[in-house]
């Protein structure tokens, strides 16, 4: 047998000694596959159902939410509402969507337009389409979902036909006695972030909280995805709030960033404060392009396919392109299948030990930590230590080399 | 058409290779590591203004892939000579 017929049982080798190692390994395989006791409902349209207030009026959407949960949560609900008419477009008369109501919100009277109740999307001067995203709003059990949109004084019929609603995501627990939790998302899915902006946080049944005056979000840099160690780099606002941007303090490289959402009572200060909730610790990747002064973040990998344009105009040529786009160019579907692909298994054994504990030895470079147990005289303005820095990394990086190609050498293949 | 049809291919190759993992449980280094660590961290975080800290965690980790990979390789090396027929 040559050489080359060895390859495809080295391959099926090292694919049964990985599973191998890690069904031997595993600490519990059936744990990972019990069922979850949350559950979701997915909405994707509503029908435009009435004319009752001589515009367009959509059917109030009541979702099947009758488990027996005393805290629902309403996330990424977005409204699109298509307007041609702009009269009485002012104060009071302004959209609303109700998040809840005691019965099916079908006339007036059912809808509480109070600011807990309902979120006030605003009134535009012209016909346009737009998206509103809510997160973290939070609804009784005992009441029916529903969602209309309407202007305060005499329903001013400023919705048309071709309004619709999409509610992405209702989600809730069946457990009576939810843990308090908080959680942040960035966008998925090829949208462009740019900066680490537009991201969200959500909190649920912060439990022992009747005001929320003294509560604050945080969102504090982690040092890996299991630490306990946090940068001195946050940003706070108050708990109501959500969006904006992390900010940085010295200078980001590339490489994988880690933060963590905490609410805390009584101030924004983690290391003083009480926190009463914290979020996983999400991930993103920078690549170290330090233009401005926020560096800019990817929250998912982003693969973008050909964007290809034929149109120079020849038609034999145009018509080549578009025979060879149609072969080589792949589909968006085909790369985003590969997106997050990674992530879904490197934690899991065998490689998942390497990996962790590569993360904390990563730990390890992190050069800020609010734990140190002694500390040395700031020698960050001196510049023979920047130098020394400089020097000795350098020559490690050519040490290193030094050793792969000395190594390679002695390899028996 | 071509790109993708390889695409998906592979994507699925990778997803039934890879599928027995998903099932497993995510790994945890034990706590007493962790505390070494963070024990470690805490001790070597103030020489940050005078010693490389970054590049050395760098090449440390990089010598520990390396020489992983070498060991694995190796090993199915070892075993594939095991078969009566490979020499």
């Amino acid at each position: 047998m040559n050489k080359y017929t060895k390859t495809p049982l080295k391959i099926a080798l090292i694919g049964l000694f990985l599973v191998c190692l890690g069904v031997f390994i595993s600490p519990n395989v059936s744990n990972a596959m019990q069922s979850e006791t949350s559950f979701s409902l997915d909405i994707n349209s509503s029908p435009c159902g009435s004319n009752d207030f001589g515009g367009c009026f959509p059917t109030p959407l009541t979702g099947s939410l009758t488990a027996s949960s005393s805290v629902f949560s309403i996330t990424d609900v977005s409204a699109y509402i298509e307007r041609s008419n702009s009269n009485n477009c002012s104060g009071a008369n302004n959209f609303y969507m109700v998040f809840y109501a005691t019965s099916t919100p079908t006339s007036e009277g059912d809808i509480i337009a109070s600011s807990t109740n309902a979120v006030q999307l605003g009134c535009e001067t012209a016909s346009s389409t737009e998206e509103w995203i809510f997160s973290g709003e939070t609804i009784s059990s005992d009441s029916f979902v529903g969602f209309i949109p309407i202007g305060l004084y005499g329903y001013t019929y400023m919705v048309q036909a071709g309004t619709h609603f999409s509610i992405s995501n209702i989600q809730g627990d069946e457990n009576e006695s939810l843990e308090p939790t908080i959680s942040i998302t960035v966008p998925q899915n090829g949208t462009s972030l740019g900066y680490f902006t537009n991201w969200e946080f959500q909190t649920y049944n912060i439990q022992g909280v009747t005001s929320t005056e003294d509560l604050y979000v945080t969102i504090r840099r982690a040092t890996s995805s299991t630490s306990t160690s946090f940068v001195d780099d946050s940003i706070h606002f108050p708990l109501l709030s959500s969006g904006g941007s992390i900010p940085r303090s010295g200078i980001l490289e590339d490489g994988t960033y880690y933060a963590q959402a905490v609410v805390l009572r009584g101030g924004d200060d983690p290391q003083v404060d009480e926190i009463l909730v914290s979020s996983e610790i999400i991930s993103w990747t920078s690549d170290g392009d330090l233009a401005g002064f926020y560096p800019p973040i990817t929250g998912t990998t982003t693969i973008s396919s050909s964007t290809i344009e034929c149109n120079s105009g020849n038609l034999i040529g145009d018509g080549f392109c578009l025979v060879l786009k149609y072969a080589f160019s792949p589909s968006q579907d085909s790369l985003d299948s590969w997106r997050g692909l990674w992530d879904t298994i490197k934690n899991k054994p065998p490689m998942g030990y390497l990996v962790v504990f590569l993360d904390e030895i990563d730990e390890l470079g992190v050069t800020t930590s609010t734990t140190s147990t002694y500390e040395l005289p700031d020698l960050s303005g001196i510049s023979l230590f920047d130098e020394l820095k400089v020097g000795v990394g350098g020559l490690l990086i050519l040490l290193t080399m030094f050793y792969v190609v000395r190594r390679f050498k002695h390899i028996k293949i | 058409m071509i790109t993708t049809l390889i695409l998906r291919i592979v994507w699925l190759a990778v997803l039934v290779v890879t599928s027995p993992l998903r099932l497993l449980e995510d790994v945890t280094l034990p706590s007493f590591m962790q505390n070494t660590a963070e024990f470690l961290h805490n001790y070597v975080v103030p020489l940050g203004g005078i010693i490389p800290l970054t590049t050395i965690s760098y090449c440390i980790s990089f010598f520990i892939v390396f020489e992983l990979g070498v060991l694995t390789w190796g090993g199915i090396n070892w075993i594939i000579r095991r078969f009566p027929t490979q020499s």
